[in-house]
């Protein structure tokens, strides 16, 4: 059995007399322990798709298959408890503003009513994995980026989650801390067993931690398969250069010369 | 330079002022909180779109704030004499405070809750959170600091139409400044109330702006 499954997948928007359609007939399959990265340029679909996953957003028409269920006949209550496996994490981190890093980390648990002491004990000890020990009384505008985004992920383990979904999880990050953090989910995924399931638009992070990979362009899959199998292209930047040249195009018919995007 | 009767008219003003600005904005609350987050979460981004609970809120909320307040006050007196027994003094003065500024106070609640970074939102769903720990976990918990200024807001606006509602026999203060100042020319008396009732805005507004400061921890 497949972890995820993913068959014949469309989802197009519909806002008054416009459809747009932003995924195409999608098929994935991501295997237990897997870490599959989905990369493509920003208006792709990457982030429609990692959201079919967990069901945040609802597919037009194929299946969603999660360890063996399919989420489309499952009710709402019996979503939100499959979700409870299907942990996430986002490029602006999402943590509770008002609450200290502590109180972030127990929120999955508290939802799930786990006594707050039993989960505090966890809590402290998913923050010494994520090496926080020392900011428990934190709160989140305290914390630096990459500190937030360990927290998220401590928060994202505390419900033992079968699945990891990263959305854009390190593009917010200068590359140094975009490292540490790729390190900490690598770990994650091989301690723990978590299949990841991670978008992006930065080569970098497929070359350094993906051992699958699918290219998403314009709503459709291109390729995909085994990192070592999927023809990458070369250049380091090629989508972000992709992006400037369609973004160049798009300024020089409103009359605006040149516009480049900086990479940190 | 005043006799004690008068001093304690004005002590008596002073408590009746604060007693029906702050039960009317409980009561306000009361009825507002749970207009306010049903507006949110009916609304067409919101947690569960309802088209039709929207509008018939919409409607009452923007129905009642637009009838002037002075006018509001006599059109509810059989409603205040069925409720409290009589249509004058501090504590009838309430029902229609608690009625005029329950819909201000829903539109404050949306307003304060829509503030709510989406992304924390999406995060608590992909967690597997009901819309009821959404609300009460999530929205009201983030929202917090804003719903204080709010409150102390509220609680101003009230105080000043309590000070309104004197010239239909509301009791406190304003009650006061129309009766001995207006219709009697005691300038001396009208010049004290005015002050106590700028005194009173500016405590509350101080003490739930230091709540609000207190309690917030996001910079």
């Amino acid at each position: 059995m497949h972890e995820i499954e993913i068959k014949n997948l469309s989802k197009s928007f519909v806002d008054k007399d416009t459809k747009v359609d932003a995924l195409r007939d999608i098929n994935i399959t991501v295997d237990k322990g897997d870490i599959f990265g989905i990369i493509g340029m920003s208006g792709a679909g990457k982030s429609t798709l990692i959201r079919c996953i967990n069901y945040l957003e609802k597919p037009t028409s194929g299946q969603v298959i999660v360890e063996g269920k399919e989420l489309g006949q499952l009710n709402e209550k019996e979503l939100r408890e499959q979700r409870q496996d299907i942990a996430m994490i986002f490029q602006h981190f999402n943590l509770l503003q008002q609450k200290n890093v502590i109180d972030n980390i127990i929120f999955p648990l508290v939802l799930q009513g786990v006594k707050k002491k039993e989960a505090r004990e966890k809590a402290f000890e998913l923050l010494s994995k994520v090496g926080l020990e020392d900011k428990a009384k934190s709160y989140p505008s305290q914390l630096s980026g990459g500190q937030q985004q360990r927290v998220a992920i401590a928060r994202a383990l505390a419900a033992d989650p079968k699945i990891l979904l990263c959305d854009e999880a390190t593009s917010a990050l200068d590359p140094q801390t975009t490292a540490s953090i790729l390190t900490l989910l690598k770990e994650i995924n091989k301690e723990y067993g978590i299949t990841i399931v991670l978008i992006t638009h930065q080569m970098s992070v497929v070359k350094a931690i993906c051992n699958k990979v699918a290219v998403l362009e314009e709503g459709q899959l291109i390729e995909s398969g085994r990192l070592e199998d999927v023809n990458l292209p070369e250049d380091k930047f090629f989508w972000l250069n992709k992006e400037n040249e369609l973004k160049n195009k798009e300024f020089e018919k409103a009359g605006i010369k040149e516009v480049r995007n900086y990479v940190g | 330079m005043w006799d004690s009767t008068t001093i304690n008219m004005i002590l008596e003003g002073i408590v009746g002022t604060v007693y029906m600005s702050i039960v009317s904005t409980f009561f306000g609350y009361i009825l507002g909180l749970p207009m306010g987050v049903l507006l949110t979460i009916s609304d067409k981004n919101g947690l569960k779109p309802n088209p039709v609970l929207y509008k018939i809120l919409d409607a009452i909320s923007n129905v009642v704030r637009s009838v002037p307040f002075l006018i509001l006050l006599i059109l509810l007196i059989p409603f205040t004499r069925l409720v409290v027994g009589k249509s004058y003094g501090t504590t009838a003065t309430i029902v229609p405070l608690v009625i005029s500024a329950a819909p201000y106070i829903a539109r404050m609640v949306e307003s304060s809750l829509k503030e709510v970074d989406e992304g924390v939102i999406e995060a608590a769903k992909a967690m597997g959170a009901s819309n009821t720990q959404i609300v009460f976990k999530v929205l009201l918990v983030e929202a917090r600091t804003s719903l204080i200024t709010n409150a102390t807001i509220a609680l101003g606006t009230v105080l000043g139409y309590s000070a309104m509602a004197g010239t239909i026999g509301g009791g406190g203060l304003g009650d006061i400044a129309i009766r001995y100042g207006y219709y009697r020319y005691q300038a001396d008396i009208m010049i004290v109330t005015v002050i106590l009732l700028i005194a009173l805005f500016q405590i509350f507004q101080n003490t739930g702006m230091f709540i609000a400061r207190k309690l917030n921890h996001k910079i």
